[in-house]
């Protein structure tokens, strides 16, 4: 009886020393910072215009063109906080082997007017690239035209004995942050 | 009998004499020594800012920003009397959540070479310690760089796009207390 009398007590002064408290030092915090944190706008946009635009009736000796303009600024109006290149890329393999004799051009306005800038290559793929087509923070559009010219020769006049052409036509204009 | 009682009555009498009758003299001396009791000092100082001035981190994918700070045991000139160890505490998980690929490394100024080193490293917290010796005047410089990389491109193009902003991004806390 005795014994556990002693075990209680000896259990009593511990937890009390426990709960009685740490000693007091010297503590000091400093929220040194709180700030914002963001990332930089890309922006990237392309007036296509309405589809009628760029659904292409052409005949032989014709020459058709789809305009676009590519800007660095967003619908809001807010401009890109980065450098950004630009490719223009499009594959053309299924035009070129359906007619033959299509010569697909992109021209980008500049000081002199609308330039050829790429032209589709034999297998009928067009790409071209700008590095720093855009320049951060400075608003910009670019106005671009694809155009079409089927030539007026004997392959052409052999294919509008057959029935009516549709083709589908797709166009990637990609904007990509510029990195050194 | 009756002498017992006398007795008896005399010893009282004598006992009471002796206590109320004052007690005999002695020597005595009294030394009253006068000093002070000073809390030694404590002192601990941080404070910092970002890069060129910036108020804020703004950040495109590749890009990387610098928090400077310092930590000091310093009341003016005077060092801490009191030995300190101290804690950094980097919180910028909100920013990262939505920004994939951001990470941030803590760097010390190494006094041996004057260059900054590694300490920590982080993808939306660092925590890091250190401390100080007493009597010695301590100067900590450190850097913090928030880096955004990694091969998420679609993630970070989302958010360049929704030009993710937080105001609480990045919080840097610095709490010391007196080592013992």
């Amino acid at each position: 009886m005795k014994r556990s009398i002693q075990i209680l007590m000896l259990l009593l002064l511990v937890l009390t020393s426990l709960n009685a408290g740490t000693l007091a030092i010297y503590t000091s915090t400093v929220d040194l910072a709180v700030l914002q944190v963001s990332a930089k706008r890309f922006a990237l946009d392309v007036n296509q215009g309405g589809q009628s635009e760029f659904d292409l009736k052409i005949a032989p000796g014709e020459l058709v063109s789809y305009q676009f303009d590519v800007s660095n600024t967003n619908a809001d109006g807010n401009v890109s906080e980065v450098d950004m290149d630009l490719l223009v890329e499009a594959d053309f393999s299924n035009i070129r082997s359906t007619i033959p004799g299509v010569t697909v051009q992109l021209l980008l306005f500049g000081a002199s007017g609308y330039e050829v800038v790429a032209q589709a290559d034999e297998a009928g793929r067009l790409g071209y690239s700008k590095s720093r087509m855009f320049t951060s923070g400075e608003a910009a559009v670019q106005h671009f035209s694809i155009t079409f010219y089927w030539d007026n020769g004997e392959s052409a006049r052999a294919l509008l004995e057959g029935s009516r052409i549709i083709l589908p036509l797709t166009l990637y204009v990609k904007g990509v942050q510029h990195a050194d | 009998m009756k002498n017992k009682k006398l007795l008896l009555v005399v010893l009282a009498l004598a006992i009471v004499t002796s206590l109320t009758a004052g007690t005999l003299a002695i020597y005595t001396k009294t030394v009253t020594m006068t000093g002070q009791v000073e809390a030694k000092k404590f002192a601990f100082t941080a404070d910092g800012n970002i890069e060129n001035d910036a108020e804020a981190i703004n950040l495109a994918p590749t890009e990387s920003m610098d928090y400077l700070f310092v930590v000091t045991n310093l009341d003016g000139k005077t060092p801490a009397e009191v030995p300190l160890k101290y804690n950094v505490a980097i919180d910028f998980s909100k920013a990262s959540d939505n920004m994939p690929g951001l990470t941030a490394t803590l760097y010390e100024k190494k006094t041996a070479n004057g260059e900054y080193e590694v300490v920590a490293t982080g993808n939306s917290t660092i925590t890091y310690n250190d401390a100080t010796e007493a009597n010695t005047a301590a100067q900590h410089d450190y850097k913090l760089t928030l880096t955004w990389s990694g091969t998420d491109n679609d993630g970070q193009t989302v958010a360049g796009t929704q030009k993710v902003t937080y105001e609480q991004g990045l919080n840097v806390t610095v709490a010391a207390e007196q080592a013992v």
